[in-house]
């Protein structure tokens, strides 16, 4: 760490955050066995079951979406391992007479001035020596256009345009990196804010390692008082980087993510620059540095601070751009699998998969909240396990799995409540990712656009009526069910209502979320319907 | 060759920049520390951060002021 090392709210003694590494793996090896366990014997009993087709078809999608939860499960174990590795201590120091030159990206499009502004103001007062700092300006009209032109200006920066859009972001930042001769280039959002020794802390790790292609660090919303909507993607973001990032970093399969991180120039260009065919271009990219050989890291220090989506639609819009990229990645990364299974080694490609499928968790979800609900109102079975069975073969692996999640967040102070709040906004995504799940799966050109005038009170019905659908169903099963369970005392239906009611639970969350932020801020402005509906 | 008037305005700039970093900063940190409200340890690391980042800020300046009224003292048109 550096002498000025403000950085990660309480982020000290990092290795004693996570669960002790052998009770890791003795959970994980547990884990696994319960997993199979209940795996087989719902398998053994789905094949000596005496069903229709209907009945088989929902049986074996449910099944699938249960060994779908329990890879991610087992993933997600596999990272609080290697993230409960003792870091290497990081690389510091750096010779500032000799310093390497850094081109800094914004990437920019019709962005309010103020928020250019105070990140500009940030970048200027970074404590490196050799920075030249850029603001990729993409805007079309020219009221945005005029004050990108007064930004660069106020703040000493050159200012980069582009005669014909394409490519959005990706596209924007291949331009300028042909213009530039600088060493290094660090991408940051525009909206993002680092402190003083973001690049002093991250360029040495580059300069110790010729094959780095780049260092990432985390991501971290500030606007979390504004709306519950930015706390609880603050929530998620926390899993994703403090937990999943680390051990990642420590695999060796670190994915970039498009902001807060340092690229070298020559790896860059020597993947022929980001994929501008991806609207998650920085995940696709990083594929290809690994299908090149050329190595990753994370630094999980927060050296940048952010904002986060504050209402409930651009939180969807963007949920859906990272759906649709990832898993059109996920066709990507299997592609080179089968034409290069040496490209990466076992667990990277295990990580790989896992983060390029993680988004199909929608249909998985769907499935499983689908099944009881089919139960209760028509009696078509799809667990073909008597309830005594079922809980005597999932209740440990139910136990282990939550008792791992919700106890590694425990460990670094996170509340229930905040957990929660962050699973039940996932939750409210799911039809978002139901729908890029399908666009990127048959290459469909659908975009997940919003244009909600610019003062509303809460996030239109039409907007989340496919979430409104499903509490509905959710809420007219709860009360059949509750109706056959008096009537018919079956242990099955009672099985089948305590599922329901978690699912119309998170569900229901969808309302205050709707009201979430709004007090100030309009759901969407209009004239930020930004990159991808222009993406190819 | 830097000309005078030129380096006082670059050193006006760095001290228009340090004056509207810190309250970036600070928002800042004031939200890293609602978000750790639970936790004291926390709360005082980033107490800290926050006294450390303001004393850095305000030393640059004050080091920048000393600069500038040494060239505006300094009888040279360029540097």
């Amino acid at each position: 760490m550096s002498d000025h090392d403000p950085r990660r709210p309480g982020d000290e003694a990092e290795e004693h955050r996570t669960p002790s590494r052998a009770v890791l793996i003795a959970a994980g090896n547990l884990l696994v066995v319960a997993a199979c366990v209940y795996l087989v014997a719902r398998g053994m009993l789905l094949l000596w079951a005496e069903y229709k087709v209907a009945d088989m078809i929902l049986a074996i999608l449910l099944l699938l979406s249960e060994i779908f939860v329990m890879f991610h499960s087992l993933s997600f174990m596999i990272d609080l391992l290697s993230a409960a590795r003792r870091r290497p201590p990081p690389i510091r120091g750096l010779d500032a007479a000799n310093a390497p030159s850094v081109a800094v990206f914004v990437p920019a499009r019709h962005e309010p001035r103020d928020v250019l502004d105070a990140t500009f103001t940030c970048l200027e007062n970074l404590d490196y020596p050799n920075k030249i700092l850029y603001l990729l300006d993409d805007s079309s009209l020219p009221e945005y256009q005029k004050e990108a032109e007064d930004v660069a200006a106020t703040h000493g920066a050159r200012l980069f345009r582009r005669p014909e859009r394409r490519g959005a972001k990706a596209g924007i930042i291949n331009d300028c990196l042909k213009t530039v001769d600088a060493k290094y280039i660090a991408i940051l959002d525009c909206d993002q804010n680092p402190l003083p020794d973001f690049l002093r802390a991250t360029v040495p790790h580059l300069e110790a390692n010729p094959r780095l292609a780049f260092v990432q660090t985390p991501q971290f919303y500030t606007n979390i008082a504004t709306s519950a909507v930015a706390a609880a993607a603050n929530l998620q973001h926390c899993i994703f980087y403090e937990y999943i990032c680390e051990g990642k970093g420590k695999l060796g399969s670190m994915i970039c993510c498009g902001t807060n991180d340092v690229i070298r120039k020559t790896a860059l260009e020597d993947v022929g620059g980001f994929d501008e065919t991806s609207v998650t271009e920085d995940f696709s990219t990083s594929v290809d540095f690994q299908m090149k050989g050329w190595e990753s890291l994370y630094d999980g220090q927060v050296s940048v601070f952010g904002k986060g989506p504050e209402t409930l639609g651009p939180y969807l819009r963007q949920q859906w751009r990272w759906a649709r990229g990832n898993i059109g990645v996920f066709k990507k990364i299997l592609r080179c699998l089968l034409t290069h299974p040496r490209g990466m080694g076992f667990w990277r490609w295990w990580d790989y998969i896992a983060t390029g499928t993680y988004y199909l968790i929608g249909w998985a979800y769907f499935f499983l909240m689908l099944c009881p609900i089919m139960f209760v109102f028509f009696d078509i079975p799809s667990f073909f396990m008597r309830p005594e069975v079922y809980f005597l073969t999932f209740l440990p692996y139910f136990t282990l799995s939550v008792t791992l999640f919700y106890g590694s967040m425990g460990k670094r102070g996170y509340k229930l409540g905040q957990v929660l709040m962050a699973q039940a906004l996932g939750f409210v995504a799911i039809p978002i990712y139901m729908m890029a799940a399908v666009s990127a799966l048959l290459n469909l050109k659908a975009a997940f656009t919003i244009t909600t005038k610019s003062k509303v009170r809460a996030t239109p019905l039409r907007i989340i009526w496919p979430q409104v659908a499903l509490w509905l169903a959710n809420y007219a099963a709860i009360v059949w069910a509750i109706n056959r369970a008096v009537a018919e005392r079956d242990p099955a239906i009672l099985l089948s209502l305590v599922w329901i009611l978690y699912h119309f639970a998170l569900l229901s969350a969808v309302f205050p979320f709707r009201y979430a932020g709004h007090e100030e801020k309009a759901d969407v402005d209009p004239k930020n319907l930004d990159m991808e509906a222009a993406r190819p | 060759m830097i000309a005078k008037k030129d380096l006082l305005q670059r050193i006006d700039d760095a001290i228009r920049t340090e004056e509207s970093v810190l309250p970036i900063y600070l928002d800042n940190y004031a939200a890293a520390m609602e978000w750790v409200e639970h936790d004291a340890k926390k709360r005082a690391r980033i107490g800290n951060a926050m006294k450390r980042i303001a004393r850095d800020t305000e030393g640059h300046k004050k080091t920048l002021l000393r600069i500038r009224e040494k060239v505006l003292a300094d009888p040279r048109s360029d540097y």
